[in-house]
């Protein structure tokens, strides 16, 4: 197995006074592309959302590194410019504030963080409208707001446009396939495999394996009641699919 | 020239008035219009806090602050310090006015295209005082007008624009200077569109250096049948001083005034609003954004009435408070009878940037007849929590995240100027008034 870039040890995290995450262990290798599923309300999203640097949760134990960082100790922006990047589930409505210009502020506090100068303008409008093009985005885009009137498909669409922008070195991905039909899908999955990279770390958080046929994951955990209980090779995906949760949870308390 | 204290013991006007009477036009006919005026004043008495649209107004604050009656000649300007606070508007006529009195100095020589005649009041009042007797009818009782009999009371001078049947003007920028420490000014302005006149007016209100003033304008509107004005009030007076304004607004037939009301933070900045849809198919956009930082008081009012068939409002509302900033927004829409088929939008919001930051927004609706359609709504809050997380996620610095919200809340209503050059400019002075807005200058 490749260098861990991200690891998770004890992480219990309470929201409001509820455990959501219990102890969860989980390491993400450099250059491996893994996915993260589990029942509703297992705690997949908070999980992404923790690793993001989401403040409304309560850290009870555990650590967090990422490369060689303490990643809990970092405010979300200075995550994001480390080359953490996380894909909404739900992606944010923000009208009046550019989508293009948003985009561009990102990468220049990216840059800049690392001692990159700012991206030329020309050539930063050349590189948004090459990514577009893969995305199947309309031209239109780029007046708009963060999106503004969005359908759930072009939501899912422009934050795999950041993705591709941005280029982190781990990529969690919130339940992008959700509310995307099967076109979309595809348009979703190839941008995303078009980022697989010896250097970069993928974490596709998902319900179903349907996004799977498409990304072949490295390795498939299985998140439940708050800590991985199962992991395993692409294989697990289908096995789950055709089992359900239920029989993970069953072979979980025997385990 | 002794002092007199501004809004209590309004006895202490009939002093004041006594002492500037003969050196204001208008011969005795004017000076009798003014005795009348005050003494209407006096006897109602200034507003209270149980006048529902003054209910917030900090009464004690004004009564503080001393003022020197109103002089008709103008003080002098300092040009440099007027130029920082002065919108650069390309091909725009400027007349500039010295607590009141036109600057001539200071103001374009043209006028901003044929059929458009601009004349000063305080000339008008001496050639032709009947004349302007009939043009400026005294206040009824009403507290809201309390404002227009004390501007009345001490009339001086003021802008007299006529746009005459089918001319377009050019953009027509109206500053209105307060200078001078503890002055008062009462600027009157009159804009009148004949039947399918198009003009935009800029009506700036702004106070040079750290002096403490007093201004009381009131604006008249009239839009003649198909005639269509884009109207803009800037009121900025700054920590130290109150700004006052009134603006009635009368709409003919198929008419159309799309208002904008931007009032930054002051001691106290209080902008009131009447508009009578008075012809069928006439249309109002009323839009106002209101900025209260420090310890200033702003207030945005308004009553748009509905007097006829298929008449149009849509007005909007953007209130951002910060640090003990006092903001109300008071809006207040009716529909008489008989105003059939129209059409009433009203939104309000308001952003909270501090624990001790505070907006009173009173949206109304008074419907008097049935097929009409309105809808309001009203929200006060602080940035969105999920906004600024999205922010951040992106690598964007938490200041120049919320930097970028309150921006955007404002976005919608800016966008609706329609001269860009001024829309530019605004956001820079409202970048410079709020907190870290200087962050997203790249954005603007």
């Amino acid at each position: 197995m490749n260098q861990p870039l991200l690891t998770i040890s004890d992480l219990t995290v309470a929201v409001d006074g509820k455990t959501i995450l219990n102890g969860l262990n989980l390491e993400l290798p450099v250059g491996e592309v893994h996915a993260l599923m589990g029942p509703n309300g297992s705690g997949k999203s908070t999980l992404a959302q923790v690793l993001a640097g989401r403040s409304d949760y309560t850290i009870v134990r555990g650590q967090v590194r990422f490369m060689g960082r303490d990643l809990l100790s970092m405010p979300a922006e200075e995550r994001a410019r480390a080359g953490l990047f996380l894909g909404f589930q739900y992606p944010v409505e923000i009208p009046g504030v550019n989508n293009v210009y948003l985009l561009k502020a990102a990468l220049n506090a990216q840059r800049t963080a690392r001692g990159l100068p700012e991206v030329d303008a020309f050539e930063f409008l050349a590189l948004v409208r090459e990514k577009m093009k893969l995305m199947r985005m309309d031209e239109s885009f780029l007046g708009r707001g963060v999106n503004e009137g969005f359908s759930g498909g072009e939501k899912k669409r422009n934050e795999i446009l950041q993705l591709l922008v941005l280029e982190p070195t781990l990529a969690i991905l919130d339940e992008t396939d959700s509310g995307l039909d099967i076109d979309a899908l595809q348009v979703v999955a190839a941008g995303i495999e078009t980022l697989r990279r010896a250097d970069r770390t993928i974490l596709l958080v998902t319900h179903y394996q349907r996004l799977l046929t498409h990304i072949t994951p490295d390795r498939v955990h299985v998140l439940a009641d708050g800590r991985i209980v199962m992991s395993g090779d692409r294989t697990l995906a289908l096995e789950l699919e055709q089992r359900g949760y239920d029989w993970v949870k069953a072979r979980a308390k025997v385990a | 020239m002794s002092s007199v204290p501004a809004l209590d013991g309004l006895q202490a006007y009939r002093e004041a008035q006594q002492r500037v009477a003969a050196r204001l036009p208008g011969g005795t006919l004017w000076h009798a219009v003014r005795t009348e005026a005050l003494e209407r004043l006096l006897q109602l008495g200034w507003p209270t806090a149980r006048d529902e649209s003054w209910k917030y107004v900090p009464l004690r604050l004004l009564e503080k602050r001393v003022f020197e009656a109103p002089v008709p000649e103008p003080l002098p300007v300092d040009a440099s310090a007027l130029a920082q606070q002065t919108l650069n508007l390309e091909g725009a006529s400027r007349l500039v006015f010295a607590n009141g009195i036109p600057v001539p100095a200071l103001s374009s020589a043209a006028p901003p295209g044929s059929g458009v005649r601009i004349a000063a009041l305080g000339e008008e009042l001496a050639r032709a005082p009947e004349w302007v007797r009939a043009r400026l009818p005294m206040p009824g009782d009403d507290p809201d007008e309390r404002l227009a009999l004390l501007n009345l009371a001490f009339l001086a001078d003021g802008a007299d624009v006529r746009i005459e049947a089918g001319a377009t003007s050019a953009p027509l920028y109206l500053q209105f200077v307060a200078c001078g420490n503890h002055r008062a000014s009462h600027p009157r302005i009159l804009v009148e569109l004949e039947a399918g006149a198009r003009a935009r007016v800029i009506e700036q209100h702004i106070t040079l250096g750290e002096a403490e003033t007093f201004s009381n304008s009131v604006t008249d509107i009239r839009l003649g049948p198909n005639a269509q004005l884009e109207y803009l009030v800037v009121a900025e007076p700054g920590p130290r001083s109150l700004a006052l304004g009134s603006v009635r607004a009368a709409l003919g037939t198929e008419s159309r005034l799309l208002l904008h009301r931007v009032l930054f933070t002051g001691l106290l900045n209080r902008c009131s609003l009447r508009a009578d849809l008075d012809g069928r198919g006439a249309a109002i956009d009323a839009n106002a954004l209101l900025f209260a930082a420090g310890r200033g008081h702003v207030e945005a009012h308004s009553v748009i009435r509905h007097r006829t068939t298929d008449t149009r409002s849509a007005e909007r509302f953007r209130g951002v408070a910060s640090e003990r900033g006092r903001g109300v927004f008071n809006g207040r829409i009716v529909v008489e009878p008989g105003a059939a088929r129209s059409e009433s939008q009203q939104s309000s919001r308001s952003l909270l940037l501090s624990e001790s930051a505070e907006i009173d927004s009173r949206p109304q609706l008074e419907i008097l007849h049935n097929d009409v359609k309105c809808s309001h709504g009203a929200t006060t809050g602080q940035l969105d929590p999920n906004m600024l997380f999205y922010l951040l996620s992106r690598g964007i610095d938490p200041r120049t995240a919320r930097a970028l919200l309150i921006y955007a809340f404002l976005d919608d209503v800016l966008a609706r100027l329609g001269h860009p050059q001024l829309r530019q400019q605004l956001e820079r002075r409202i970048s410079a008034t709020l907190p870290d807005q200087q962050r997203i200058e790249e954005f603007l």
